[in-house]
């Protein structure tokens, strides 16, 4: 490719992993949906 | 402390990832499809950064170069790292058929980092990733090689990879034209 001449060279450190994980995330499981209880029969 | 250890606790002059331009060609093996250079033989690992080797002379005259000055990588007396650059610059790579073995040709962003030369008209680079991908509709020739295959198999990779609704002769142009007014949109004109 041509790109012409040299101008200068820098060191560049990335902020966050420019590559993605191997691993695809895993799903959390969703918490247990809570139930309200019915208050007991008086 | 090391010679090498000093170099490794030295400041970055850039924080972040020079982002630019490329075309690859896209080869076809078992495990579906691979990114790999337009000029050198070079391969993408998926989901492994690519790290660029001085691979500008034979291996003769690079390993009597390398005893008498070892050069950093990319260096600016060389030609060697990961080329990047404008879209106007790399649309040009994209006119030519596929070659080497390839099924197709796409073009996309690329993130650059580590050592990173400044050009004229683009970049060279130690370390380099796909960071997005367009697939335009006549990106192969292959009857095998469709463009929604070719879509879906580059997902490997791990990047937004889109179709791109235009012919490669045209794709940088189209793709320069959509930059041109995003910018626009997010400038507020």
């Amino acid at each position: 490719m041509e790109i012409g001449k040299p101008k200068r060279t820098y060191r560049v450190e990335p902020l966050r992993e420019p590559v993605p994980s191997k691993q695809p995330p895993k799903e959390r499981p969703r918490p247990a949906r809570k139930v309200p209880t019915p208050a007991p029969a008086k | 402390m090391t010679a090498s250890d000093a170099v490794l606790v030295e400041a970055p002059d850039f924080a972040g990832v020079i982002e630019a331009w490329r075309v690859w060609r896209v080869v076809a093996g078992k495990d579906g499809y691979t990114l790999g250079s337009v000029i050198k033989p070079t391969l993408w690992p998926p989901r492994e950064p690519l790290v660029a080797e001085c691979l500008c002379s034979s291996p003769v005259v690079t390993w009597f170069r390398r005893r008498r000055s070892p050069h950093e990588i990319p260096d600016e007396r060389c030609e060697c790292g990961i080329y990047a650059a404008s879209l106007p610059t790399v649309g040009q790579y994209l006119r030519d058929p596929p070659a080497n073995l390839a099924v197709a040709r796409v073009l996309g962003q690329v993130s650059l980092w580590g050592r990173v030369v400044e050009c004229e008209r683009g970049y060279r680079a130690s370390h380099a990733y796909p960071l997005r991908l367009f697939v335009p509709v006549d990106s192969s020739v292959h009857r095998r090689h469709r463009w929604r295959a070719l879509v879906h198999g580059l997902d490997a990779y791990g990047v937004p990879v889109e179709a791109l609704p235009a012919r490669c002769a045209e794709a940088a142009r189209v793709l320069e034209r959509e930059q041109l007014a995003s910018s626009r949109h997010a400038d507020g004109l």
